[in-house]
């Protein structure tokens, strides 16, 4: 299912919303979906997704992004945000965001179940994944700012 | 009043401890069910219980119904913070004895307003 085009711009119209509203919510940041993301990513946020047509869900994001991202969520100063509370924040979206995504796909008959997310800390950017896979959504969005920005993949 | 915070994420309990210390409420936490319930056994004075649904361990359902079987525990109040996807078990949850819920994401104000609705405060009070 998840190869017919339709689909996948159905899934990505979906997500691009969500993200936009879930970061409103958690930081008040208005992201915007942009072409390239030149941050050097650092961490991500996996959810592997369990359905006959999305396999994972993956949120990328640089040391700096995710840190402003987190102190704002925190309501705490940028400089008091340690390692372990961004390892947090990143699978939380990823848990946020899938959760949302998930219900409203249902709503469209694209049904797959969440697990729990897993969150790492990584020297490179992870878009080879998306190397063998034919279909696939990758979105980058930033602040309107360009300060703070994030990836997403969907296989 | 002591509020308990129920979350595997850190990050959430965080937020929830702001929001909590904001409106003049002692902040306990646990992140799951089991360690949940040694809290409540160690303290009797815990007026309100914040719940993830899923957590490893105990998870929010499992732990809610420990809780309405107890004779000490049954009258605290629980509100359920879930995930959009888990939205159908909020009326699983509300049939099992839970009185309010909450859909992640969620602000800090959102959650002061509801956490206040299950207290009986009025927010313009605060």
């Amino acid at each position: 299912m998840i190869y017919d085009e339709n689909n996948l711009n159905v899934i990505q119209a979906i997500l691009i919303r969500i993200i936009r509203e879930t970061f409103f919510v958690i930081s008040g940041i208005d992201f915007f979906q942009v072409e390239e993301n030149k941050d050097n990513i650092k961490y991500a946020g996996i959810m592997p997704l369990h359905g006959d047509s999305l396999d994972m869900f993956i949120i990328m994001m640089g040391e700096d992004s995710l840190k402003t991202l987190t102190a704002k969520m925190l309501g705490i100063n940028f400089v008091d945000v340690c390692q372990d509370d961004m390892i947090d924040a990143i699978s939380e979206f990823s848990n946020v965001i899938c959760g949302n995504l998930k219900a409203m796909l249902e709503k469209k008959k694209i049904a797959f179940k969440v697990t729990s997310p897993i969150a790492i800390k990584t020297s490179e950017n992870l878009d080879f994944i998306l190397k063998n896979k034919i279909k696939n959504i990758s979105l980058n969005f930033s602040d309107t700012a360009k300060e703070t920005k994030l990836k997403i993949i969907i296989i | 009043m002591k509020i308990l915070a129920v979350d595997d994420s850190k990050v959430i309990r965080k937020i929830i401890r702001l929001a909590v210390c904001s409106i003049g409420h002692e902040f306990l936490e646990a992140e799951n069910g089991q360690e949940a319930l040694e809290v409540l056994q160690q303290d009797d004075e815990i007026g309100l219980i914040l719940l993830d649904w899923n957590m490893p361990v105990l998870d929010g359902y499992e732990l809610l119904m420990k809780l309405k079987q107890d004779e000490s525990l049954k009258q605290i109040p629980v509100m359920m913070v879930t995930t959009e996807s888990e939205r159908k078990n909020v009326v699983k949850a509300i049939k099992a004895g839970a009185i309010n819920y909450l859909t992640k994401p969620f602000s800090v104000q959102e959650l002061i307003i509801k956490i206040s609705e299950c207290v009986g405060e009025k927010v313009n009070d605060l």
